[in-house]
This record gives structure tokens, C-alpha cells and sequence, in this order.
């Protein structure tokens, strides 16, 4: 009988110590070899919640790295343009036809009105670059058994928030809940994904609902009607005067 | 070249253009807009309806917008062409030709340093900015170029050179314009720039003028400097939330000699009741004036700020405050006014006050 229990025992251990075995950082760098974007061209539009009103906003983004090129389409905003280079950002206004850098306090204002800010929108790095992570807990989130990981910011990196916990499907190795803090440990927006899709055995979300928790009643959903990864992008399109 | 034959070129050109294309990739759109315009002047109130349509096309290589104004205060129907342009590429030169907006903007309330002064005015623009021109951009890298432009007008002759480039992250900006006329001639030369000293937005520009005129026989060469600041924060934290506000403000000094009407042509007198300064004389005083823009967020619709014009000599004020709602769809309605606080003998005065409506549907 103690041989069992003593089995059971080295048995319950292994088991427990292979679970923990995968470290934060592979994890999180399985999720970024799913969501993260070396090149893209992502067709795509916001849908802004306030209270009971809406407003809709349609783009094409390209991204190259740390670069982004985005273009709205909808009838308000149409032939408005922003070139992300780093963490300078330019905005091309269509009626003017003017190309003016915005200041840098504007990256963190709501882009376009809605609850993503500008760096929300085109934070380009590896979060494994940005944040050092650590496994805090297992859980089941809608439906799907989920790595609980909590980041804090690397001394000295450019990141935007202080903290982050996400929790990431265990299989498919993509992010479903994000919550982003501030030092102060204050919650300032959560995103919730609600849909994902394969794309040649990549998962990525397709519907994900950002709440900005510093302002009231609102909510903004991002939906990606297209995406296609790795396009050839042509040499020029990240420049100003490509913005023209 | 004279108005005349710049149009011929430019209707041969369009003709050839659009006939040598056979696909076109293009985006129409435009919007409708009624308003209403009162005017207080001496306890009597004159009001002013409008409507406008503008229209828009934008082809590959082509831009057409049209602008139709119906005023009922005098009857009168008016069409503005504000584009009808083509752009072609040549190697890395780049061409626009045609009726264009031309502003060289760095994200100032108003611009002494920009081709046509008055484009963009305390973040409105203007008709100023719609010329005939041609257009030569030369792009050297990503962040740089050099451009050339040539307007082509009956009164005047007129062109301007732009280097803009980035330096430590700073937008930077050599710009030189001139224009002459059989009598007179102005040509500024200025530098901008503009980037973040940590996380407060900094502008500054600095022009020199040089304004002749053979019929009074004068040459006045004077210097005008702009600095300006913008930051955003949050208020109205109480309750875990809050709303942005958006803070902007510029100082400028100049000389009153040529540097006023400079100044004043910048500020983009629709924006105001009255010729500003018209009561000023001319001299070598210095004339400093602050401006500033307040802008809250109400919300994800609609949003409330205020202009104001200040003359730190005689402290004479002008305010435009604005208010601004997206309705429903892609219904916008607008609110702005002007008020000027300065006696006769001030730099900002009148006794108008203005009072604007509209409702704008993009479509």
C-alpha cells in the first residue's frame, strides 16, 4: 500500500512539474508566432459603443514591423491616413492634403474616437521583448483551458503599460482576455477576444472588444474582414510621401 | 505663364491623362451642409442662411473637388473649384498640376511661415489655399524632400521652396516664399519645427519679411518668432473615468511695420467678424499676441473648446468658442461664435458678434 501512495505521489509531482515544465516566456512566444505581425495587409473597422449610440470606422492597415500604414474608408473619415515609424506618427489629413506629426501625448489619446489608443493600434514589438512573464494560475475561460500569465515591464523598456495579465489558450495558443494596468495597479482597459480563425494552422482573433476602464459606458469592437500575412509590400510605402 | 494658358495646358493635360488611362481605382464622396449665420451689430440682428455641397473624386492620378454655395442673404449661387489636379510621377520627381490646396502645415493655429498665409487658420482652412499651381516634390528619403511651387495668378506672380526633414525627431521645415506684384513684393523666409520635449508637444517657427514697395518708395525687412505648446490629459477622474482635454498655446511676436499684415493675413479673417488691426498704425513697435485652444471631449461625439485671440499690448480679446455633436449616421452638428472684447483703438475689435449653425451629412 505505501508503494502505491509513494507511486501516486512521484506520479502527481511529475505530472504537476511537466505542467509547469513550458515557461511563461515559451507561451507567450507561441502566442506571438500566432498574433504577432511581421508584414500584414489587414482590412478591418472599429465599431465605437457609447451608451446607445455607434459609430463605425473602416481601415486597411498595412504593417511592417515596427512600421504601419493605415487608411479609413468610412464616409466621415475617408482618405485619412496615419504613418506609425517607431513611435513617431504622422496623420495625413485629406481635405488639406497636409501631413503633420502628431505630438507624442496624442499616441495615448483614443485613436479615432475609440477606446484603442494610437499605441494600442500600432504597438509593434515582441511583448517577450517588453514585459517579463510568470505563470500565475490555471483557469478555464470561455469554455477553453487557459494559461493565466502575468507581465511586468522590463526595467527600461518602452512599453505602455506597467502590467499586463492575459489569458491564453492552451492549445491554441492564442491570447482570449488581456487586462492592462497602470503602476499603481489601477485596471485601465481589458480586451475580451470573441471570435477566432485559423489561417494556415495560425489562430488569430477576428473580434475582440476593448474596454477603456477611464471612461464610462463605452466599449470598441475591432473586426478583421481580411487579413493576409507576409504580402509583398512595396519599397516607399512607409514614407511620407507615401501618406500624400 | 498667364492664367489663361496655364488653363489651356492644364485641360490638354487632363484630356491626354484620363485618355491614356483605361482603369481608374477611384473614391467618391462629399457632404451637404445647411447653416445659418446671425450677426449682432448695434442691437440689430441680420441672419444668413446657406447651403453647401461639396463633391469629391479621387482618382489614381487625378483629384476633382467642387464646392456649390448657396447664399440667401444676396441671392447669389457660387461654385468653387478647390481641386482638379493631376499627379504624375517622373523617376522620384513627383507633379501636381492644377487647381490644388497648397499649405506646408506643421501643426500650428496659425502660420507665418506657410505658402499662402491664411490656408489654415486656428484649425480651420481656408478658400485661400486652393490655387493654380504646379507642384514639384522631391523626395530624398522617407522623412525628406524638397518642394517647389509655382502659383499661377493674373495679379501677381508668386512660388516657394520647402526642405522638410526630421532631426532628433523633430518635424523641420526651410521654407521660402515670395511674391510680387508691378508694385510691391513680399518674400518670407522661415524655418518650423516641430516634436515632444518629453511628453509636452513643442512648435516653434521663425520668419524673416522683406516687404518693398516702389510707389511709397519703402523696404522694411522685419523678423517674426512663434513658440508653441500642446498637451492632453485626463480630468473628471473621480468616479474611475474621465474625459480628455486637449490644451494649445502659441506666443508671437512681430513688428508692426510689415509684420501685422503678415499676422493678420495668417489668422484667416473669415474666422472673424471684422478686418482685425485695421485701426493699428503702422510702426516699429512690437506686437506680441498669445493665442490658444481649449478642447474637451464630451464624449466619443461631441466636443466643446475655445479659440482666443489675445493682444498682450492693449489686452484685447477675441473668442471663438465651438461646439460640435455627431449626430446619428454621419450627421455632424456644429456651433462656433465670435466675440471681441477690445475698444475702437485696439488689435482686436469689433462690435459684431457672430453667431454660427450648421449640420453637416458626409457622404
Amino acid at each position: 500500500m505505501k508503494k502505491v501512495i509513494l507511486l501516486l505521489v512521484i506520479f502527481v509531482f511529475l505530472f504537476s512539474y511537466s505542467i509547469f515544465a513550458v515557461t511563461a516566456d515559451e507561451i507567450i512566444q507561441k502566442r506571438d508566432d500566432n498574433e504577432y505581425l511581421k508584414t500584414a495587409r489587414v482590412e478591418s473597422k472599429m465599431v465605437i459603443n457609447n451608451n446607445n449610440r455607434k459609430l463605425e470606422k473602416v481601415m486597411i492597415s498595412l504593417i511592417d514591423g515596427n512600421k504601419a500604414l493605415v487608411e479609413f474608408t468610412n464616409p466621415m473619415d475617408r482618405g485619412t491616413k496615419f504613418l506609425k515609424r517607431e513611435d513617431n506618427l504622422w496623420m495625413f489629413f485629406p481635405d488639406a492634403e497636409d501631413v503633420v506629426k502628431l505630438s507624442g501625448h496624442m499616441l495615448e489619446r483614443g485613436m479615432m474616437g475609440s477606446d484603442f489608443s494610437y499605441k494600442d493600434m500600432m504597438e509593434s514589438e515582441k511583448l517577450t521583448e517588453l514585459y517579463n512573464f510568470e505563470i500565475i494560475e490555471e483557469q478555464e475561460y470561455q469554455k477553453r483551458p487557459c494559461y493565466v500569465i502575468e507581465g511586468i515591464k522590463k526595467q527600461g523598456a518602452e512599453a505602455t503599460y506597467y502590467k499586463r495579465i492575459v489569458w491564453i489558450d492552451k492549445e491554441r495558443h492564442i491570447g482570449l482576455k488581456e487586462e492592462l494596468y497602470a503602476e499603481s495597479g489601477k485596471l485601465l482597459k481589458e480586451i475580451v477576444v470573441q471570435e477566432v480563425q485559423e489561417f494556415d494552422h495560425r489562430w488569430y482573433p477576428t473580434k475582440s472588444v476593448m474596454e477603456d476602464k477611464l471612461r464610462e459606458n463605452t466599449s470598441t469592437e475591432f473586426i478583421i474582414e481580411s487579413i493576409e500575412f507576409n504580402p509583398e509590400i512595396p519599397e516607399g510605402t512607409f514614407s511620407l510621401q507615401s501618406l500624400q | 505663364m498667364s492664367k489663361k494658358h496655364f488653363r489651356s495646358l492644364l485641360i490638354l493635360l487632363t484630356l491626354l491623362f484620363l485618355i491614356s488611362s483605361s482603369v481608374f481605382a477611384y473614391q467618391f464622396g462629399g457632404d451637404i451642409t445647411v447653416g445659418t449665420n446671425t450677426t449682432l451689430f448695434d442691437q440689430e440682428v441680420e441672419t444668413t442662411t446657406y447651403q453647401n455641397i461639396n463633391l469629391g473624386l479621387e482618382l489614381d492620378n487625378a483629384n476633382f473637388a467642387v464646392t456649390f454655395k448657396n447664399n440667401t442673404a444676396n441671392q447669389e449661387f457660387d461654385i468653387l473649384l478647390k481641386k482638379a489636379y493631376i499627379k504624375s510621377s517622373f523617376k522620384n520627381l513627383e507633379i501636381k498640376l492644377g487647381k490644388q490646396p497648397v499649405s506646408w502645415s506643421f501643426g500650428s493655429l496659425i502660420n507665418l511661415v506657410d505658402f499662402s498665409l491664411g490656408a489654415e487658420a486656428l484649425g480651420q482652412e481656408t478658400e485661400t489655399k486652393y490655387i493654380n499651381a504646379v507642384e514639384l516634390n522631391y523626395p530624398v528619403n522617407w522623412y525628406s524632400s524638397l518642394t517647389f511651387v509655382n502659383e499661377f495668378n493674373n495679379n501677381y506672380d508668386k512660388y516657394g521652396f520647402r526642405g522638410r526633414t526630421l532631426i532628433q525627431n523633430f518635424d523641420f521645415s526651410l521654407n521660402y516664399i515670395k511674391q510680387s506684384s508691378t508694385s510691391n513684393s513680399l518674400s518670407r523666409l522661415g524655418v518650423s519645427l516641430k516634436g515632444d520635449i518629453g511628453s509636452l508637444g513643442v512648435y516653434s517657427s521663425y520668419t524673416n519679411m522683406d516687404y518693398q514697395d516702389e510707389i511709397i518708395n519703402s523696404d522694411i525687412n522685419t523678423n517674426a518668432l512663434m513658440v508653441g505648446v500642446d498637451y492632453s490629459f485626463y480630468i473628471n477622474q473621480k468616479q474611475g473615468y474621465g474625459n480628455r482635454l486637449m490644451v494649445q498655446g502659441e506666443y508671437h511676436i512681430v513688428k508692426n511695420n510689415a509684420g501685422l499684415p503678415v499676422l493678420l493675413s495668417s489668422l484667416g479673417r473669415a474666422e472673424l467678424p471684422f478686418d482685425s488691426g485695421s485701426n493699428i498704425p503702422n510702426g516699429n513697435d512690437y506686437l506680441q499676441i498669445l493665442l490658444s485652444n481649449l478642447n474637451y471631449n464630451i464624449n466619443d461625439f461631441s466636443s466643446i473648446g475655445v479659440f482666443t485671440l489675445t493682444s498682450l499690448k492693449d489686452g484685447s480679446t477675441a473668442l471663438i468658442p465651438n461646439y460640435s455633436n455627431q449626430l446619428n449616421g454621419n450627421t455632424t452638428l456644429r456651433i462656433s461664435g465670435a466675440f471681441l472684447s477690445g475698444s475702437q483703438t485696439d488689435l482686436f475689435y469689433s462690435p459684431a458678434k457672430v453667431l454660427n449653425i450648421e449640420l453637416s451629412y458626409v457622404f
